[in-house]
């Protein structure tokens, strides 16, 4: 996945990101590795990455026990990988555009059931409910495109259990064009299970149209150097083939379904001009453009 | 755990259920038991969910799914009916013979009250009707601490899958004095999230008080010649450790959970009254009676 020296010799901050990388078992999902604190970034007692409002840094429980807090709900795009400065990840920048903080629940390819299940666990522990919600699906489709397996109602394997899951099929994959479908309704049943909790506890949700590098219009000269999109390896190669041959439908269900919901969905989705550090994660600048586009939503629901 | 050669040679069709332990598989992230599986023992359906039977007519989950009335059983291996011989034996059925509409076996192995939740938001969202009745197991929430020796406030024990892979060696240190506090935390949010989406849509819930060997102070004459609950290996041993230390406190916590939603707990917990196949599956007797116990609570609550 990209040429990680170049990346890390053209923006050196990318080094702390990848020595600090731990995926941590938390039941049978993967979280990040708690209490990290390293030049570029920290994470809190449960694996959160810190967000910062008002130049406090705040761990997502102490989000939680605030009067007001939103939380971004989503993958490793929303923790930051490789953007430095817990000050410059989207909650912190939504943060400080609403004037209360927003939590950071950015995991390793966390997923919309996963996802689920943390915004149950706040909603019935904390004190009040948060104020808005922005939830990226974006990691069911990411997690999906390693294995292309997938469940309508567990998802697909984590990155902990992929060699596992491949292991039992004894290397025969089923066609990755009837798995799509059983994803589609997987990220369906689970956006709609966290609007309906939304709806139910009176949270404003926002969906957020995540994009990938594959759906850029124009590569930038530091992407081309960084040789994004470039696969290293049989893995990635049939990784990066299934993303861009499912990403129209995916990009698709979540726009039928966001319209069905009645609830805004805001991003570039399959066509973007902004900034990544590698396919997946965004540049500060990338950050700060899609974060203009959640508040615009954002400014509508909290009205 | 226990001693499966006598147990076999006495009740030889507990071979085919333990040959079905080595043919668990990921659904995502969860373990499944295999789907279209059929022995002389039992059977599965498409999801490998086990059948149900009613008038001699075999049920899978989405054949109960389309009925016009059904119940739906969610739990672990025990309400799967492991080591009972016949689908035509297992509570679901049972339940079904007694009450004359179909019963799901809505089972998975090892299943927490987290997966049970899932499955029944899927249920739900997928099935025109809702069912008549729900009945709920949490016994796997326990078994998968006790196995573990470690959990999550939100995502419970790791699963089966993890445990005989990359969590092995943790597992193993784990201090289960430690994680008692976040294992309680996650059982009762999600058993408490399945009671409280019941009761959003007037679903009558009835809560198994169900129980193991560890319960029982004077195990019968067949128990201890099949040596339920002696240990045969080291990681069993703290399994089993984990139950008599632990039970207590969950089985209060699951009557605190019964009480504050308001429904009714069925079973003994701590009791001699069933008998056991092995030292968490009842046999064919133990089944009987417990159906019994559950069929009398939902009785009242059948309109």
């Amino acid at each position: 996945m990209a040429n990680y020296q170049n990346i890390m010799r053209l923006r050196p901050e990318v080094r702390d990101f990848v020595r600090n990388r731990r995926w941590v078992h938390r039941g049978d999902v993967i979280t990040y590795g708690a209490n990290v604190q390293c030049g570029s970034f920290s994470t809190d007692a449960r694996g959160y990455r810190h967000s910062t409002f008002r130049g406090q840094t705040l761990s997502v429980a102490d989000c939680a026990r605030s009067d007001r807090y939103g939380l971004v709900l989503g993958p490793s795009n929303v923790y930051g990988f490789g953007l430095a400065g817990n000050e410059n990840t989207m909650p912190s920048l939504l943060a400080e555009r609403f004037g209360f903080p927003f939590g950071n629940v950015g995991l390793p390819e966390g997923n919309s059931r996963t996802l689920f299940s943390i915004l149950l666990g706040i909603a019935a522990r904390a004190p009040r409910p948060p104020s808005v919600i922005v939830h990226i699906s974006g990691g069911d489709y990411t997690n999906f495109c390693y294995t292309g397996l997938a469940d309508p109602l567990f998802g697909s394997p984590n990155l902990k259990q992929i060699e596992m899951a491949l292991q039992e099929r004894k290397g025969r994959l089923p066609p990755p064009e009837k798995q799509i479908e059983s994803l589609l309704s997987f990220t369906s049943l689970w956006i709609r299970a966290i609007a309906e909790l939304c709806h139910a506890r009176r949270i404003a949700l926002v969906l957020g149209h995540d994009t990938t590098f594959f759906e850029k219009r124009q590569p930038s000269e530091i992407e081309i150097q960084s040789e994004l999109g470039k696969p290293f390896g049989p893995a990635q190669e049939r990784q990066f083939a299934m993303h861009k041959r499912f990403a129209t439908d995916y990009s698709n269900r979540r726009e039928g379904l966001a319209g069905r919901l009645g609830i805004p969905l805001a991003g570039p989705g399959m066509s973007n001009d902004i900034g990544f550090v590698d396919e997946f994660h965004y540049d500060r600048e990338g950050t700060r453009a899609l974060c203009d586009d959640f508040a615009a939503a954002i400014e509508t629901v909290l009205r | 755990m226990a001693n499966y050669p006598k147990i076999i040679a006495d009740r030889p069709e507990v071979a085919d259920f333990i040959r079905l332990r080595t043919t668990l598989r990921y659904r995502g992230e969860v373990m499944a038991y295999p789907g279209n599986m059929s022995c002389g023992s039992f059977s599965t359906d498409k999801a490998g969910f086990r059948h149900t039977t009613l008038g001699g007519e075999s049920f899978s989950v989405s054949d109960c799914l389309r009925s016009q009335r059904y119940g739906l059983v969610l739990g672990a291996s025990n309400n799967f009916g492991f080591g009972i011989a016949g689908n035509e034996n297992t509570m679901p059925s049972l339940l079904a013979e007694r009450f004359g509409f179909p019963f799901a076996n809505a089972a998975m192995p090892g299943a927490t009250s987290r997966n049970l939740s899932g499955l029944l938001i899927a249920f739900l969202a997928r099935s025109g009707t809702r069912p008549s009745i729900v009945v709920l197991s949490n016994g796997g929430d326990l078994a998968g601490f006790c196995e573990a020796s470690m959990a999550d406030a939100v995502f419970g024990p790791p699963n089966r899958g993890q445990l005989a892979g990359p969590m092995k060696e943790a597992c193993l240190t784990a201090d289960p004095d430690q994680h008692v506090a976040a294992f309680l935390r996650f059982t009762g949010l999600w058993t408490m999230s399945i009671g409280n989406l019941c009761r959003a849509l007037k679903i009558p819930l009835v809560l198994i008080h169900q129980s193991t060997i560890f319960d029982k102070a004077r195990p019968s004459a067949t128990e201890r010649e099949f040596e339920l609950g002696k240990p045969f290996r080291k990681l069993q041993e703290r399994q089993f450790d984990n139950f008599k230390k632990f039970s207590r406190q969950f089985y209060e916590g699951r009557k605190a959970t019964a009480e504050g939603l308001a429904v009714p707990l069925a079973g003994w917990g701590l009791s001699d009254k069933l008998s056991f196949m092995d030292e968490f599956h009842l046999d064919q007797e133990g089944i009987r009676t417990l159906s019994n116990a559950v069929g009398d609570a939902v009785a009242p609550l059948l309109g």
